[in-house]
């Protein structure tokens, strides 16, 4: 009762004082990320992420059609990138002898999230889309689904099964109490925290410039008060600061999510365990 | 089986992650063991002890897969 009772005066005593202050400085929030339909209920973040599959696609195919030789400057920077994911991700981590099969998935992930993530610093557009958790939700479904069926297809259900509980290095009746916890890992856990890393980046990343640059916007234009304007300044040189971080937060994460991706595959196609 | 594979990973795929999720793994199962316990039994105190032993299991399986590389 007590404990209820000061949160009531603490709520009662806040309201006013932010209701006094007219158009108080509102910080960004969760409800930032979320956008109003468009049209028939399609919004921003759907629209960026089709618009990156697109944008991956024709890059991609762009550097790849007029294959040269002697490449030119695109097909250059094209290749630069395939190269990049098929032999420093996907022949280092799954190695030489299966990589080749998922190396068009690799690389079309890699492209795909790193477009998605950059959005989030493109002017005009600032929305990564995997801030929004859905996405990243579903495209950690599609690796969660590879690495299974790609195990379960080397393996059969059973010997894929003993490949994901068992750990390496243990034996004895202690096996009883480590296989439950080694399938919940490996099964359960790792989509979940492969999403929620991507996720989690994208959305504190994407929060921290919109404080910086608005909370700026606030001090110097609103805020009525001349002495605030250099903390203003000084918010928006943070702003600044924090996009350059973000540009490689933004690569990072793509880089992670695909290395992570190959590194589940190989331990699906795996014998020894 | 002894014969060498001959196009090894140049990396061994050592998932870094891999202790994140067998601590959390060893949490989630074991908690909900005690959890059930604690309904089954009509108890309150299985839940924590769950998920300690839980985390501890977590913690020796890291190790003890980190022992074998």
């Amino acid at each position: 009762m007590s404990i209820v009772g000061i949160a009531g005066i603490g709520l009662a005593t806040s309201t006013p004082q932010a209701a006094s202050g007219g158009e108080g400085f509102t910080p960004p929030g969760p409800s930032t990320f979320e956008y109003p339909a468009i049209a028939a209920g399609v919004t921003k973040p759907m629209v960026l992420i089709v618009l990156a599959a697109v944008l991956a696609f024709a890059a991609l195919y762009a550097t790849a059609r007029k294959a040269a030789v002697v490449p030119g400057k695109l097909q250059y920077a094209g290749e630069q990138g395939y190269t990049f994911v098929r032999n420093g991700i996907a022949r280092d981590i799954i190695g030489q002898h299966d990589f080749m099969k998922f190396v068009p998935y690799l690389v079309a992930l890699f492209f795909f999230l790193l477009i998605n993530n950059v959005f989030g610093l493109v002017p005009l557009i600032q929305f990564p889309s995997f801030s929004r958790a859905g996405f990243a939700y579903g495209l950690a479904a599609l690796t969660w689904i590879l690495y299974n069926g790609v195990g379960i297809y080397r393996h059969g259900v059973v010997g894929y099964l003993k490949n994901q509980s068992v750990p390496a290095g243990v034996t004895g009746p202690i096996l009883v109490l480590i296989i439950p916890l080694e399938f919940v890992s490996n099964i359960v856990v790792r989509p979940v925290t492969l999403a929620l890393r991507l996720f989690a980046n994208m959305f504190a990343g994407h929060l921290l410039l919109i404080l910086f640059t608005i909370g700026g916007e606030y001090l110097v234009f609103e805020s009525g008060n001349l002495a605030y304007a250099p903390v203003g300044v000084l918010a928006w040189l943070m702003a600044t600061a924090v996009s350059f971080l973000e540009l490689l937060v933004q690569f990072l994460q793509a880089y992670v999510f695909t290395l992570l991706t190959a590194m589940y595959i190989s331990g699906a196609l795996s014998e020894e365990h | 089986m002894s014969q060498p594979p001959v196009h090894e990973p140049v990396r061994r795929s050592a998932d870094p992650w891999a202790a994140v999720g067998r601590l959390s793994g060893g949490i989630i199962i074991y908690g909900a063991v005690g959890w059930l316990l604690d309904r089954w039994w009509d108890t309150s105190f299985m839940t924590p002890i769950g998920i300690l032993f839980g985390a501890a299991l977590g913690t020796w399986t890291v190790y003890a897969s980190l022992e074998h590389q």
